[in-house]
């Protein structure tokens, strides 16, 4: 009998893309308690200067290492791990000191997640494909333009866009699974041209464009249909669902110059991470070939990055320093909390299937 | 719901060496495709044992529509009958 041969792992084998997804968590880390830093938690930060650096090391160092990490596998050739790896290294030389060297890193990793993007465009033109090298291309303008010395509330709105094309390509394909109007394609098509113009403007036109984004996906999403179902589906429906709603009143807070931090954190913690949370079941798996069976646990750091979050959102609206702190605590813990269940789930030796 | 269920799997043919699938993903930019095409192999090798070469491919031409879900699918996501 011929040997079966293992199925071959294209671009790079699963063990090598840790390291990468390491070098993504550290990011976090520092990140993180360099946020808690800055509202009145210097204690907490394990990297000295990562509190000046938070923003950047959350969007660029942690969510643009996970993102390219993923686009790197779909891709399956070996250039596409530049990216994350360029990610985190950026990352890295920026906690070391290193300021322009780790912006250009970034920028960097951009350019070559925009070459990937592409790449899909070319296997299979369409409009999820676009938005998705789009969005990219958002990515990229804003590392650029921080790398040439704008602050980052200056390109807030091309790293915006950047989340906002990401997710809402990969819901505008998977909407594909139910019967939807063509208007609601070109819809789509318009909210996509608008944040990519808005990110040229006021924040407040980014905010308006958020909105409108926020409402299409509550209006056309798979979620509504899955979230009636059970186990995995029905929680990625309600991660998905709740960031929508976060999305939507990020967005307005926006349009509405309600405060700068409270609308980031409104978007990027509760729509980004709350996606994080409902993807990670199903895209750990995929990169690390390692499964992660979805356990009710999932809910509870759900649960606390919403309530934390909605905490932090009501101190900052009213002014409470204390309060917008303690939300900010929650935050932290729920993504530490969901790491540390997702890391159990992952290690737990695997349950023998019977035939 | 199987990917059988949502139109995903075109080919599945009996070669003179083993097996041979064909399937697609709504988008080359999925990062599952990798990992599907493993969990595919197996289950075809967990259905055929002894077989000695499963070929599992993603391919991208014809691309995936919805007319290809089964009429199971098709009625649980709300397309008309």
């Amino acid at each position: 009998m011929a040997a079966i041969a293992a199925p071959a792992v294209q671009g790079l084998p699963p063990r090598w893309r840790v390291p990468l997804l390491l070098l993504g968590f550290l990011c976090l880390v520092a990140g993180v308690t360099g946020g808690l830093a800055r509202v009145g938690f210097g204690a907490l930060a394990v990297i000295e200067p990562s509190a000046g650096l938070h923003g950047v090391l959350m969007v660029c160092g942690f969510f643009g290492t996970v993102i390219s990490l993923e686009r790197a596998v779909a891709l399956e050739r070996a250039w596409g791990y530049a990216a994350p790896l360029a990610c985190g290294a950026g990352g890295i030389a920026l906690l070391s000191g290193a300021t322009a060297p780790g912006l250009w890193l970034l920028a960097a990793a951009a350019g070559i997640l925009v070459a990937a993007s592409l790449v899909f465009v070319w296997r299979h033109a369409s409009l999820e494909g676009g938005a998705l090298a789009t969005a990219a291309g958002c990515w990229l303008v804003g590392n650029v333009l921080l790398a040439l010395g704008v602050p980052p509330a200056g390109i807030l709105g091309w790293w915006l866009a950047f989340f906002a094309l990401t997710i809402g390509a990969e819901r505008l394909e998977l909407s594909r699974y139910l019967p939807r109007p063509r208007s609601a394609i070109w819809l789509f098509a318009v909210i996509a041209l608008a944040l990519v113009a808005a990110a040229m403007g006021p924040l407040r036109f980014t905010g308006i464009a958020l909105v409108a984004l926020a409402g299409w996906l509550l209006a056309y999403d798979l979620a509504w249909q899955t979230v009636r179902g059970s186990g995995l589906a029905r929680y990625i429906a309600i991660c998905l669902l709740a960031g929508y709603a976060w999305l939507a009143l990020g967005g307005a807070l926006f349009a509405i110059d309600g405060g700068y931090d409270t609308a980031v954190h409104a978007v990027l913690v509760g729509f980004v991470f709350s996606m994080v949370f409902g993807h990670a079941p199903v895209i750990v798996p995929a990169v690390l070939r390692r499964a992660l069976p979805y356990t009710p646990w999932f809910y509870a750091p759900l649960a606390l990055l919403h309530v934390s979050l909605a905490l932090r959102v009501a101190g900052g609206l009213a002014g409470e320093q204390a309060i917008r702190g303690a939300g900010s605590i929650g935050n932290a813990l729920a993504i530490a909390l969901f790491i540390a269940a997702a890391a159990a789930q992952a290690l737990r030796p695997p349950v023998r299937r019977t035939p | 719901m199987s990917i059988v269920d949502l139109g995903l799997v075109y080919a599945v043919e009996r070669t003179p060496g083993g097996v041979r699938v064909d399937m697609t993903l709504t988008s080359p930019s999925c990062p599952l495709g990798p990992y599907l095409v493993d969990e595919v192999t197996a289950a075809v090798r967990a259905a055929v044992p002894g077989t000695p070469d499963v070929r599992v491919q993603l391919v991208w031409d014809p691309p995936w529509t919805p007319e290809r879900m089964s009429e199971q699918a098709r009625s649980r996501f709300g397309w008309p009958q």
